[in-house]
């Protein structure tokens, strides 16, 4: 499993319109914000099924997610 | 000097954790990180320097970085300012341990020393630091008047204090922000995360002079969250050991990042 660099994720979780749009086009998204993925590292985004990381942030996180602190 | 009793309570807990925490953070364990560059990225490296502007230190300066550890913003402010001298406590042996082999790795022993030591007793002469800097570290003492009276002690005159970290919200907490404070404090083993209103009071009723105080907006948290879970196709978030540990569902306590800048009369 390619690791993706932590803020990207960090900034996945915490912000819902981010991770919408980082799914639906990793690649575009990525270059856009300037981050620097290896071509497995966009292949492992663009496998994630957005709706599932919906749901698995809801059960895991909660109100976590969104909250000053996570 | 040796540790008071909440002092060792938090040596306990940062001789437990320290390890976990330079996998999952870095050098530098502070939360809230400073949104720098243009995109903004929370670089920890470019946020320190940021906080050090923002303190006023300058080249040349005598600092105490109270709450030091394992030394990641020494090591950054004494490659950054080569004529800085700084002074890094930390209530743990294991921070001090690690700290001491990162700063001599890096060539920065004579500069950056470490002591094993409670900030509510520092074992340093009065008058002798430029800058005292308290980077995400007040919520472990115990007594936050002492803690200033002696940050104001060990500050020549006009020397700076600065505190950048996760504060309470002001105002009446309602029950369940209580309880979420409670639980934010259990977690991260802090005494009791202050306000800025009282440790502005603190400060003053320590004989320094608040120049500014502030809640800091250009801060995020995503390095903290990221360092927690990962995500792995198809639709798995999986916490880090890290994460197992310290993320807590539903956890929404009533707290911000500020910072303060006060000055030592001369």
């Amino acid at each position: 499993m390619e690791q993706l660099p932590p803020e990207l994720v960090g900034r996945a979780i915490q912000d819902s319109e981010f991770r919408r749009r980082l799914l639906a086009d990793p690649g575009a998204v990525v270059a856009a914000e300037g981050y620097d993925l290896n071509d497995a590292q966009i292949e492992a985004l663009a496998n994630l099924d957005a709706a599932a990381v919906d749901q698995a942030i809801d059960a895991m996180l909660g109100d976590l997610a969104t909250s000053k602190w996570g | 000097m040796g540790l008071t009793a909440a002092g060792q309570e938090t040596a306990i807990f940062y001789d437990r954790w320290t390890e976990l925490f330079q996998r999952g953070f870095g050098p530098v364990f502070q939360a809230g990180i400073l949104r720098t560059g243009d995109p903004p990225r929370e670089d920890p490296e470019r946020s320190v320097i940021a906080l050090a502007r923002r303190a006023g230190i300058a080249d040349g300066d005598r600092i105490l970085d109270a709450g030091c550890g394992i030394g990641g913003p020494a090591a950054i402010l004494a490659h950054r300012y080569p004529k800085v001298r700084i002074d890094g406590v930390t209530n743990s042996v294991i921070q001090a341990a690690i700290a001491r082999d990162e700063l001599a790795r890096a060539g920065l022993s004579e500069r950056a020393v470490i002591h094993v030591a409670d900030y509510h007793r520092l074992p340093f002469p009065s008058e002798l630091f430029d800058d005292v800097v308290f980077f995400e570290s007040t919520g472990y003492a115990t007594d936050i008047d002492q803690m200033y009276r002696e940050a104001g002690r060990v500050l020549k005159p006009g020397g700076r204090l600065y505190v950048k970290d996760v504060f309470c919200r002001s105002g009446a907490l309602g029950a369940a922000e209580s309880a979420q404070l409670e639980s934010f404090d259990k977690i991260w083993g802090c005494v009791r995360t202050k306000t800025v209103d009282e440790s502005v009071a603190s400060m003053e009723s320590a004989g320094m002079v608040v120049s500014w105080s502030r809640v800091i907006d250009d801060i995020g948290t995503a390095l903290l969250a990221g360092s927690m879970f990962t995500l792995q196709p198809p639709g798995g978030l999986v916490p880090t050991e890290l994460g197992k540990s310290f993320a807590q569902k539903d956890l929404d306590p009533p707290i911000e990042f500020a910072e303060i800048s006060a000055r030592k009369p001369r």
